[in-house]
């Protein structure tokens, strides 16, 4: 296969909530395991034997069931991925695990709990630091999920199941990580918004499925150039992001975006878990000590210095730092971030964004707007 | 006009000065009592805090979700630190003070880029430290509780003071299991305080602080039951006073004695079978979320043109559970975990929608309550997520509600006229019909 007809593929299974690969699964009498935040760890469910499945909105068209029982005030991520739910597109799920992940994802669980017909419901309250003296109530929530999945589909999550199970994720970690660094080239052999929709891909089909395609797409990469008129290259950071094409919107305007800091992007796929000593405890430190996300306390500087590390790396111009409105932990991280990379002297732009909204007609003025200040500022000349 | 003695800025003199007139003003009214203690109360917390500046001894902050025994209880002698919570400065600022400096506050949080979506309580409380009047903090505390924008303002302190947070994690659930997890944070907290302190905790001291808080719960339940009384003895707008002197006043004598004056003022009250609602009692209701601090007035109002009286109210719901047990170190650091995860508002908006919807409907009952004000400020994206589940539940209850949108420090959201509106449909078109059936 060629990398247009990979894309393809990739572009076809995040579309919907329900995809031909998971269709397979399921005839064939899988189980997928629906979860809500990048602090859960998708190993534990592949060891359970089933597909961990990242809850999202992709296909809603509205959100009047969900604010029948939610509210406006409540972010477009939410209620989109719960309208989903209460539509009964998701009932293909044996299971929905959740986390207090913010304020109105625990709350998107309340809902999800009471009004859907997925048989299995499980809740982590996850710490809000990732230091030491909090990591053994981490285990022991991941423990009592695993005690959970246990029961309710009887089977046994081992040693030796977590192994395997860290093998498949760190092999589609390392493949991402791959495709990712083609992008620091000049010439990337894909875009922003074709790199999100891989990654996303990874969040919603059986893995052994995406990792045997992401080997592909590499292959078909490998030492590509793709010409591209770009002006400047983008971090994009902040919370969830899984529409590509916001990040075609920024494309479009002349903008490369070279790496996603995001939920969707980068959080789930940087940092493998070691393949040495107890695989539960190793599962459990990757994604409590990783790179912590908006909602971990005490995490700012990490956070920051990352993406000052990868604005190198990549060769970045700036920064788009975009948020879903409503959004109260990624307000913050922002409020922190603008002041200090503007005081530090890189390029930031931020974007409060509806989920799902289309047009992108603001996006585009303002990315034009920022790409034309970065121009000014650093005389590079037009065009690249 | 100078505060201890010196100038002190416009926020802090505007507050003392509010609290002075309003003190003025209200002496000697018997039927002020209770407002006056409080009055009283915001008089000492103001001098409390120019005082710490001057004295120089540390200041520890911590959040509005958090309790202060711990705080207090470091050194060998009263004094020793100042627990401070910057939330109090905004909240006195609406109570007592102009409520515009809280809206110039939130002004400057957001032109340096704070999203109008983060609580105004933290989007002023970051104004105000931007505007470099309150006193330089030598360490934080931060509980994650009630919500997402109290930990948004922990980190935004960090960042702004350069200051080292402790941060107590809040679990979901409410149980032994996370009461114990709690307590063990509690002793990494006290190591932590005790190195940037240089205090050491004093746990004879600690015994006497948390007798003083068990004393100041005697009161506040003394003054909840008598608050049940048909018709209400007392003013509505002291409910959400109480959750000021928990978590500012709590193990301090003089917080006792503001717990205990509420109480006298409504058992003399209920002695002379007086009411809150001057021309008389119509309709009772429980206030479930945030008060509208930005216009206490509105409380005035209801009473006066509704009839409508609110025995009692989320920030007032104190519970048996916030006892300290002080047989022992273990017992007290058991108890005040337990205190923390059952404060009001912190035990509502934190965990189950059950929490919420529980208390909720309890007091509708033990307050022979005709109805519910869920009270939605904008930011509490956690009510405002389970707000389909709360209607049902009281639907079930057959509880009627009005659930209406406000900002609980800032009038531009749903200003005054527009809820006083909301409230008089309400009244007139669902609740009173239904009495009267």
């Amino acid at each position: 296969m060629d990398k247009a007809e990979i894309l393809s593929i990739f572009q076809q299974v995040v579309e919907k909530p329900f995809n031909a690969y998971l269709e397979r699964w399921v005839s064939g009498g899988g189980k997928i395991c629906g979860y809500y935040c990048t602090l859960i760890p998708g190993e534990i469910f592949t060891a359970a034997g089933m597909v961990p499945y990242r809850m999202r909105g992709a296909g809603s068209e509205d959100t009047g069931l969900a604010d029948v029982h939610m509210s406006s005030n409540v972010c477009t991520f939410v209620r989109h991925t719960v309208n989903l739910a209460l539509e009964r597109e998701m009932d293909f799920l044996s299971g929905i695990v959740c986390m207090n992940g913010c304020d109105q994802a625990r709350r998107a669980y309340d809902v999800l709990k009471q009004k859907t017909k997925v048989p299995f419901h499980a809740f982590l309250s996850v710490p809000r630091a990732s230091e030491e003296r909090l990591l053994p109530w981490y285990k022991e929530e991941l423990e009592s999920l695993i005690e959970g999945l246990e029961q309710e589909f009887s089977v046994k999550i081992g040693p030796e199941d977590l192994r395997e199970a860290i093998s498949l994720h760190n092999s589609v970690r390392r493949k991402l990580i791959k495709l990712n660094e083609l992008r620091k080239g000049l010439n990337p052999p894909i875009s922003g918004s074709e790199a999100l929709t891989v990654t996303v891909a990874a969040h919603l089909m059986p893995l052994n499925d995406f990792d045997e395609l992401a080997g592909e797409l590499l292959k078909a990469t490998a030492g590509e150039e793709v010409p591209r008129n770009y002006r400047a290259r983008f971090i994009v950071t902040g919370g969830e992001l899984d529409e590509p094409e916001f990040l075609k919107a920024i494309e479009d305007q002349g903008g490369l975006v070279v790496y996603e800091d995001t939920c969707f992007g980068a959080r789930f796929y940087e940092e493998l878990v070691s393949g040495e000593g107890d695989p539960f405890t190793k599962i459990a430190e990757r994604y409590f000590y990783r790179v912590p996300c908006a909602r971990m306390f005490n995490s700012f500087s990490a956070r920051y210095d990352n993406v000052e590390q990868i604005k190198r790396d990549y060769n970045a111009d700036g920064l788009i730092a975009q948020r879903m409105k409503q959004c109260i932990i990624n307000a913050g991280h922002l409020y922190n971030f603008t002041r200090r990379s503007r005081a530090n002297g890189m390029p930031t732009l931020v974007l409060d964004r509806e989920y799902l909204a289309g047009g992108y007609g603001q996006v585009k003025t303002r990315v034009q707007a920022f790409i034309e200040n970065i121009e000014s500022k650093s005389k590079k000349g037009a065009v690249r | 006009m100078t505060v201890l003695g010196k100038d002190r800025g416009k926020e802090l003199e505007t507050i003392y000065a509010g609290v002075g007139e309003l003190l003025e003003r209200h002496q000697g009214d018997p039927d002020s009592r209770a407002f006056n203690a409080f009055l009283l109360a915001s008089k000492m917390a103001t001098e409390g805090i120019v005082a710490a500046m001057d004295s120089g001894v540390p200041v520890v902050s911590y959040n509005l979700g958090g309790i202060p025994e711990i705080l207090h209880a470091l050194g060998d002698n009263e004094n020793e630190v100042f627990p401070f919570s910057m939330e109090k400065v905004v909240a006195l600022q609406s109570l007592v003070g102009d409520y515009k400096y809280n809206i110039e506050a939130i002004e400057i949080a957001e032109a340096q880029g704070m999203s109008s979506d983060v609580c105004s309580a933290d989007r002023a409380t970051l104004g105000n430290l931007a505007k470099k009047f309150l006193p330089e903090i030598t360490c934080s505390v931060f509980v994650t509780a009630p919500c997402d924008s109290q930990t948004v303002l922990a980190e935004s302190i960090k960042e702004e003071t350069g200051e080292d947070v402790f941060l107590v994690d809040i679990p979901h659930l409410h149980g032994e299991r996370e009461i114990k997890h709690v307590a063990e944070q509690l002793k990494d907290e006290i190591k932590f305080l005790e190195e940037k302190t240089g205090k050491k905790l004093n746990w004879d001291r600690l015994k006497e602080i948390c007798e003083e808080s068990n004393r100041m719960i005697d009161q506040a339940l003394t003054w909840l039951d008598l608050r049940k009384t048909v018709p209400c003895p007392q003013t509505s707008k002291m409910l959400s006073s109480m959750y000021i002197l928990l978590q500012d006043g709590s193990g301090t004598k003089g917080g006792t004695w503001v717990a205990s004056e509420f109480a006298a003022d409504a058992k003399e009250r209920v002695m002379a079978g007086k009411s809150a609602a001057p021309n008389g009692e119509r309709v009772r209701a429980i206030w479930f979320g945030s008060p509208t601090w930005y216009n206490t007035g509105l409380y005035d109002w209801m009473e006066k043109d509704l009839g409508m009286v609110i025995p009692v109210d989320m920030f007032s719901y104190v519970v048996p559970e916030m006892y300290v047990d002080t047989s022992n170190t273990e017992t007290m650091l058991h108890d005040l975990a337990r205190k923390q995860i059952y404060m009001p508002m912190g035990r509502h908006f934190t965990g189950l929608p059950d929490y919420f919807i529980d208390d909720l409907v309890r007091a509708a009952r033990d307050y022979k309550a005709d109805c519910a004000l869920i009270a939605g400020h904008i930011s509490c994206k956690h009510a405002w997520g389970m707000v389909g589940l709360l209607k049902e539940a009281l639907r079930e209850a057959d509880i009627p509600a009005l659930v209406f949108e406000f900002d609980l420090f800032d009038p531009r959201v749903a200003p005054v006229e527009t809820l006083k509106q909301e409230f008089t449909r309400f009244a007139d078109d669902i609740v009173l019909p239904r009495i009267r059936k």
